[in-house]
């Protein structure tokens, strides 16, 4: 298997003499830092070493073979000593494949601190939601995880993961979006593995054939802020990514959210009814703190015996604060709906001078049949659409919900059933008024 | 009895057509992509530096040999990288004309791209080191004119930077 090659070897080279002094392997990153954009294959990675430099020139050569990083994008800074360490050439050695060579002017002999920053794609990152409603489908609690993906060529190890929502334009934003309200890389910390399994999947990871441990003892606390069109999620402590692996924690958890659980029909668009939990992403539905990323949920509903019952597993779109989240549940063949055409005539003919015609009125009556074959109380919101300049009968229960389409709202006990009867007439031809 | 020549006519004829199909087809080797060559070449050119910090030739010359078949891919990024590793291949066969020559190709591949600058910083670089500093000072020249007005990423810029002062 293909595996990390991303290595800095200092080469201390006396340039004058163009003799090679020593090569020092340099130890492991001190710190790195990640920062994962979810709308584009991108992540800005900052890692901080420690050089040892002779006084006058060093050469530092990094290579990226068999990694996903962007040459072009790979920055060298010093942290300490930095008005007496600088970057005055790159050149490429021909004795290895996608490496560079940084020449270093040092005016100290002794340990600097450096900080390398690179974008290398491969690396994603995904919201995932776990909600479970109450008995009576009226409260719900929802767990947020973050997800982090890696087939960037390079592991990660002891990384501060920070995970960017919003849409980015180009990459010189990228760039300046994580230099804004950027915290410092946190100091090294001993690395505490453990080999520990968390019943409902905090702080795990699911990889490759496997099960991998996160790093920290306690479930790391999800750091949230908001960039104005965009919005951080820090992961606190420091985390193993190793390539081909995937790292989930726990973002946020709330209960006893209010949701309204009703049914949705229209023809054209979903053949059967379907089910939905409805909130709202404010404080009165206890949310609200950020926008709810796009990403995979998967409900569940909790039986009469306490046991859970699987609802179902459906994309989540992103929900902006102040939003409405509508959580397709799917089709539910215990709740039918059947419109029918019961009549279709032709009325009020116009002729021109020729004796064609010209103008006519349509008018079709529908019955709908509504069943709810459940033992609870539904309620139901079935959507007609109407094409051109039509009127709807007035005697029957309706509100318009946009230009050409009409909701019929319900509520259904247990076992019950109705009929919704219309009529719609079109104006067609000269008839037509708007 | 008048010898009739049409059946030895016709085995000859099928045996001509069957060694010719058999020539052409078999001349054909099992199908390498140039993407595969390059990859073998990237390989042979990740172990080419011994432990002992000695070069190994056999690998050179098998590297250079591999990049050589994925010169003229049709993929223009696979291609100037391609030059940029034969001409790698040239310095440590100790070849730096064939070098420059291959480099010099990247810059017409790839214009303005960080190969680009890549394979022409190389040139310079060579020349420099082969004692030809009029033809490199050209060389550096080249590279300020074509990248030194553009807003550069630091790998780029540096570059740049360090150039205007060989230019002198």
């Amino acid at each position: 298997m293909k595996r990390i090659f991303l290595f800095l070897s200092l080469l201390l080279i006396s340039l004058d003499a163009d003799a090679r002094i020593g090569l020092v392997t340099l130890p492991r990153r001190e710190a790195v830092q990640l920062t994962i954009y979810n709308s584009a294959d991108l992540t800005l990675v900052r890692e901080r070493r420690t050089l040892t430099l002779a006084k006058g020139k060093n050469r530092l050569e990094f290579s990226w073979a068999n990694t996903l990083i962007d040459p072009t994008s790979v920055q060298f800074d010093a942290v300490s000593n930095t008005d007496k360490v600088e970057l005055i050439d790159i050149s490429f050695p021909a004795q290895a494949p996608n490496a560079l060579v940084w020449t270093i002017e040092s005016e100290v002999s002794g340990e600097v601190i450096v900080e390398i920053s690179y974008f290398t794609s491969g690396l994603t990152w995904s919201a995932d939601y776990e909600a479970t409603a109450d008995k009576g489908g009226k409260k719900l609690s929802l767990n947020s995880f973050v997800k982090a993906t890696n087939n960037s060529g390079e592991d990660y190890d002891g990384a501060q993961v920070r995970l960017i929502v919003g849409t980015i334009h180009l990459v010189e934003d990228i760039s300046e979006l994580a230099n804004r309200g950027a915290r410092p890389i946190p100091p090294p910390v001993l690395n505490r593995a453990r080999a520990m399994m968390m019943p409902e999947a905090v702080a795990s990871s699911v990889g490759l054939g496997g099960i991998f441990s996160a790093d920290s003892e306690e479930p790391p606390e999800i750091i949230r802020e908001g960039l104005s069109e965009y919005f951080i999620y820090t992961v606190s402590g420091e985390h193993s990514v190793p390539n081909t692996w995937a790292v989930r924690w726990l973002n946020f958890s709330q209960s006893d959210i209010d949701i309204e659980n009703f049914y949705r029909y229209e023809e054209g668009r979903y053949n059967e009814p379907r089910r939905f939990f409805k909130l709202k992403n404010d404080e009165a539905h206890k949310l609200g703190k950020e926008p709810l990323p796009d990403g995979r949920i998967e409900v569940f509903q909790v039986r009469e015996d306490g046991t859970r019952a699987f609802l179902g597993k459906t994309i989540s779109k992103y929900v902006p604060v102040g939003e409405w989240w509508e959580i397709d549940l799917g089709a539910d063949p215990d709740v039918i709906v059947k419109p029918k055409l019961m009549r279709r005539e032709i009325d009020d003919v116009e002729f021109d001078s020729d004796g064609d015609p010209s103008g006519w009125k349509v008018i079709e009556t529908w019955l709908i049949e509504v069943l709810n074959s459940r033992t609870d109380a539904i309620a139901i919101e079935i959507d007609r659409n109407f094409d051109g300049d039509f009127t709807l009968s007035q005697n029957v229960e309706k509100e318009k919900y946009d230009f050409d389409t009409v909701r019929f709202k319900r509520s259904l006990g247990g076992g019950e059933s109705e009929k919704i009867e219309y009529t719609v007439t079109y104006r067609k031809g000269t008839l037509i008024k708007r | 009895m008048k010898f009739d020549y049409r059946l030895p006519v016709l085995i000859a004829v099928l045996a001509v057509a069957s060694a010719y199909y058999n020539v052409t087809r078999r001349a054909v080797p099992p199908g390498i992509t140039q993407e595969e060559h390059f990859k073998r070449a990237e390989e042979l050119h990740s172990k080419i530096l011994r432990e002992d910090g000695s070069i190994d030739k056999n690998k050179v010359r098998e590297a250079l040999a591999e990049y050589k078949l994925a010169l003229d891919a049709s993929d223009l990024r696979l291609s100037a990288k391609s030059h940029i590793g034969a001409g790698q291949m040239n310095i440590l066969e100790g070849d730096t004309s064939a070098a420059i020559a291959e480099w010099k190709n990247v810059s017409v591949i790839l214009p303005g791209d960080f190969e680009s600058l890549r394979a022409m910083k190389s040139i310079a670089d060579a020349m420099k080191e082969n004692g030809q500093k009029e033809d490199a000072k050209e060389w550096y020249k080249k590279i300020v004119s074509e990248f030194g007005d553009s807003k550069l990423p630091q790998a780029m810029e540096v570059i740049v930077n360090s150039t205007r002062k060989e230019m002198n």
